[in-house]
Parts: structure tokens; sequence; C-alpha cells
């Protein structure tokens, strides 16, 4: 076996397979400047995996709740026009659906989960529904 | 994951500003030094996280509340960082915050010294890294991620990071052989 960096530092990562690793294993022990390397790269792995603490800034927070609005507002300029007609009709058609006639409710709620179109229609019945109980 | 967590989760995608604030409150020192990590500016690492706190927010809907929260959240920080890293790769980085590395005691002040010496010659080889190859560093030493999790986390193939793990060593040896005379590696 010759000498490779690569997989000594493949050993320290533990990321060589038993195989591999019986032979380093074996070659370090007849190889010196392997053994000196392998110390050296220790040292480097100490200081690289030594924890660095890093206090977060005082602005932070503020960026955070920039960051926040910024995607929540993202969010809603991202509806399409049917969306947000929906989203504005939902309550509406539910509040209706419970005023008319509960039977009227399943309507309702299938209405609100289909665009305005479908909204409109729902709505058209119910109030035909309306004048029809008028009527009568 | 924890019951609370869950919760603030599913009032963020409800679309609560309160829930989104509180949830990201819990992680903003995590995304912080994860992004100061990578770019190793203060003003640049600002950038980054409220960057990453954007995509987080938005990428919330896609979370699998069956996985863990941190691990995925690293994950879009990482992309986010990414994908700022490829807008402008960043020249060479002074160095700026000698200050936040602690004075020499005065137990051992010369131990100290030496050790403060050998900290700003790895750190400011770090900051000449390329930032893929000290994001790779990053990742392996400082998050403890192998290679097929860094893979999986960067979408770098394995080989790519090796090289950027092996190239990027390199380097840093160099730094500390200065100070210790060491020969060229292997």
């Amino acid at each position: 076996m010759n000498c490779d960096y690569d997989l000594l530092a493949q050993y320290l990562d533990g990321e060589l397979a038993d195989n591999a690793r019986c032979q380093l294993l074996s070659h370090l022990r007849d190889c010196p400047v392997c053994r000196r390397e392998l110390g050296r790269l220790r040292f480097l792995w100490l200081e690289l995996n030594n924890p660095v603490e890093i206090a977060p800034p005082a602005e932070l927070p503020y960026l955070r709740q920039q960051a926040v609005r910024a995607a929540l507002a993202h969010e809603t300029a991202g509806l399409t026009f049917w969306e947000s007609q929906r989203l504005a009709w939902t309550p509406v058609l539910l509040a209706a659906g419970f005023l008319a006639d509960s039977g009227l409710l399943n309507t309702m709620a299938k209405t609100a989960g289909y665009g305005l179109r479908i909204s409109l229609q729902g709505l058209g019945r119910l109030g035909m529904q309306l004048v029809k109980g008028r009527g009568k | 994951m924890a019951c609370e967590e869950l919760a603030l989760i599913v009032a963020c995608r409800e679309g609560s500003l309160e829930a989104c604030s509180q949830l990201l409150s819990q992680y903003e020192g995590y995304i912080y030094s994860l992004c100061y990590r990578f770019s190793h500016q203060r003003e640049e690492a600002l950038e980054m996280a409220q960057e990453a706190m954007f995509r987080l927010i938005q990428a919330l809907p896609s979370f699998q509340p069956n996985r863990r929260f941190k691990p995925w959240l690293r994950r879009v920080v990482i992309n986010s960082c990414l994908n700022l890293i490829r807008h402008k790769e960043p020249a060479t980085i002074p160095l700026e915050n000698a200050e936040r590395w602690p004075a020499a005691t005065a137990a051992d002040p010369a131990a100290q010294a030496e050790a403060l010496e050998i900290q700003h010659s790895l750190h400011k080889a770090l900051q000449d890294l390329p930032v893929i190859t000290r994001l790779v560093i990053v990742l392996r030493h400082q998050e403890g991620l192998s290679y097929q999790e860094i893979a999986d986390e960067t979408g770098l193939p394995i080989g790519t990071v090796r090289t950027h793990l092996h190239r990027g060593r390199q380097r840093l040896r160099a730094a500390l052989s200065e100070h210790y005379a060491w020969e060229a590696s292997l």
C-alpha cells in the first residue's frame, strides 16, 4: 500500500470501509511518514471541529420579522384571481348556507371548494330557493 | 417532533404571522451562525439569514411532519445560501473580526497567544477558500455531516464533495505548516 493523504483524511472522517481501514492501520504500523502525517491531520481536525461561538447580531429579530412579512405577503400576492375570489366568497356562502336551509350546506361546502363560477351558481341556486320559499 | 413545534408549523402554514415569527425565533441563531460560517462576513451573513428565513416560510408547506424539522431547515438554508452565492461569488473577504477571539489571558499568555495566532491563520485560510469549498468544510467539520449527507444537502456529486474537502484541507494544512515548519503534504 502506498502513502495516501486522501485515505488518511477518509480514515479520520470515519468514511473508510472496514477492509480499507484494516489495510490502512496495517500500513500505519510500518510507515512513520504516514503516522506523522496522521498526527498533523488530527491536529487540523481538532482545530476545524472546534465549535465557533457566533453571537447573533441585535438586528436579527428585526430582519426575521421583515422576512416573515415579506414571505406571507408574497404568498397572498401569489394567489390567482379565482383563488382570491373563492377565499373572499367562502365565508359569505357558508353563512348564507346556515341561514337559508341546512339542506343547502352540502351545496355551499362544494361551491366553496371550486372557484367563483361555481360559487355564483350556488349563490343563484340559493336565491331561487329563497324566492320559491317566499312564494309559498 | 415536539407537539408545540408541530402546532407552530401548522399555524405557520395557515399564514399566522406570530407563529412564523415564533418558529423562526427558535432557530434564527442557528441560521445566522450557519450563514456566518459560510460567508465569514457579518453583513453578508445577515443578508443570507434573512433570505433563508424568507425561503423557509415559503417552503413550509413542503415540510413533511413525520420528518425531523432541523435537518429540513438546514437543507433549505443551505440551498438558499447556495442560490445567493451563485448569483454573486464574493472575492476574498477581509479579515474583519479578529476582536471576537478571546484575548490572551494572564494564566499562560505565551500559549494563549500562540493558540490565537494559529486560529487566526486557519480563519484567514478558511476565508480565502472558494465559497463552495468552505461550505463543504463547514458541513463536514462543524455540522458533522458524512460525505453522502453533504452530497444530498448541496446537490453536489459525492466525488466533487471529496475533491472540495481534499483541496480545502490541503490549503488549511498549508496554513498550519507555516507555523510548525511542516513540509508539504504527502
